[in-house]
């Protein structure tokens, strides 16, 4: 087929072109996810890959890096002050490291594990905490001077919650985006009396706004172009080996992402 | 004949995620007016993919995960919306009727230059 008009506010999408899919809270209900081999997506939920973007960049550029870009804006950290994750060791933390460094904002990062300091350090994290032998709070008051964190995101929920709000300043906001330690999240009401608001930051809601997705389309893909961004590629399997990928996906310190192909 | 292998969730269980998960084949979806329809071949795991079912307000039954992934236009239908002035919304029938007539009036016209 040769190029072809498609629709409303669209340039036009060949056959054989490389393509991004968005998944939102539209068609991802709808049960046909990007876990198969054909998809119909409407024309405006696709993004043409430039050339300067590599296979494995592009196929993980959307939930990752926009997680990362919008709850670092929308936390409006000023240069300077710090910034707190959980996780930090992943693939979503490495990325917030290097975008927050980007952007002059400090990031205290937790880890349930020591040995990942010196590396997290090396890719520019300020302060890595344990949390499986330090006490977070008190090491965030340490590091600060006492001003606590400017706010925080959390990929773990459950117990670490509590620390995570414990660890904010006054009227600060804490972004959990994850559920990594279960469906449930303990928030300390001595926390939320000091006005530190905790909420979900949830990409598939943010992706199905047109004019967000513009914006993220946008300085996502020259924050990756420029290298500021690096997304990181781990083990890739067939995708009748889903089961071999989520295993390695639970892995403890897997490393890159783990794809699956056909 | 194409086939679309997929991964689907048959069964959701928040205590074993892993688990309810099979191979199947799927339909090749057809190419409908203003969607493209796209040949995956790229897709990342993340540690939450699974977890889409537990947002409680999402629907229920089976399903395929995977909220991204890279791949090749396969197929690209030609919305009739693309050649109405933006703002003009039409039905499906509508449009239809709409393609109907415009080869109606090709066809008078081709006859008409040869009487």
């Amino acid at each position: 087929m040769a190029a072809a008009q498609v629709g409303e506010g669209v340039t036009g999408v060949v056959k054989g072109q490389r393509v991004v899919v968005f998944f939102t809270v539209e068609n991802l209900p709808n049960g046909e996810g990007s876990w198969q081999e054909y998809v119909s997506v409407r024309e405006d939920l696709i993004w043409v890959v430039p050339d300067s973007i590599s296979d494995e960049d592009a196929a993980q550029f959307v939930i990752i890096p926009w997680t990362v870009h919008g709850m670092l804006s929308d936390l409006q950290v000023p240069k300077g002050e710090y910034v707190l994750q959980t996780a930090a060791g992943s693939v979503l933390g490495r990325q917030f490291i290097q975008l927050a460094k980007h952007w002059g904002i400090k990031t205290i990062n937790v880890v349930r594990r020591a040995e990942q300091k010196d590396e997290l350090k090396a890719l520019g994290a300020d302060e890595v905490i344990c949390s499986t032998d330090e006490d977070v709070p008190a090491r965030v008051k340490e590091i600060t001077g006492g001003k606590l964190a400017y706010g925080a995101v959390d990929a773990v929920a459950g117990k670490l919650t509590k620390q995570v709000t414990a660890s904010v300043r006054d009227g600060g906001q804490v972004y959990i985006y994850g559920v990594l330690g279960g469906f449930d999240a303990i928030v300390g009401v001595g926390d939320l009396f000091r006005g530190v608001c905790v909420s979900a930051w949830f990409v598939y809601q943010e992706l199905s706004f047109p004019a967000r997705r513009r914006v993220f389309i946008d300085e996502v893909s020259k924050l990756i172009e420029d290298k500021i961004i690096v997304p990181t590629a781990g083990e890739t399997y067939e995708l009748a080996d889903f089961q071999l990928a989520l295993e390695k996906t639970g892995q403890v310190g897997r490393g890159g992402k783990v794809f699956l192909k056909n | 004949m194409l086939s679309n292998r997929a991964v689907v969730v048959q069964r959701f269980d928040t205590e074993n995620l892993d688990a309810g998960l099979a191979l199947v084949t799927k339909l090749v979806p057809d190419a409908e007016p203003g969607h493209v329809v796209v040949h995956i071949t790229l897709r990342p795991v993340h540690p939450t993919d699974l977890n889409i079912k537990g947002y409680s307000t999402w629907t229920s039954g089976s399903f395929t995960p995977g909220p991204e992934g890279l791949g090749i236009v396969h197929e690209v239908v030609i919305s009739i919306m693309s050649f109405l002035p933006s703002g003009c919304k039409l039905g499906h029938s509508k449009g239809l009727a709409l393609v109907v007539a415009f080869f109606q009036l090709l066809l008078f016209s081709l006859l008409w230059n040869q009487s």
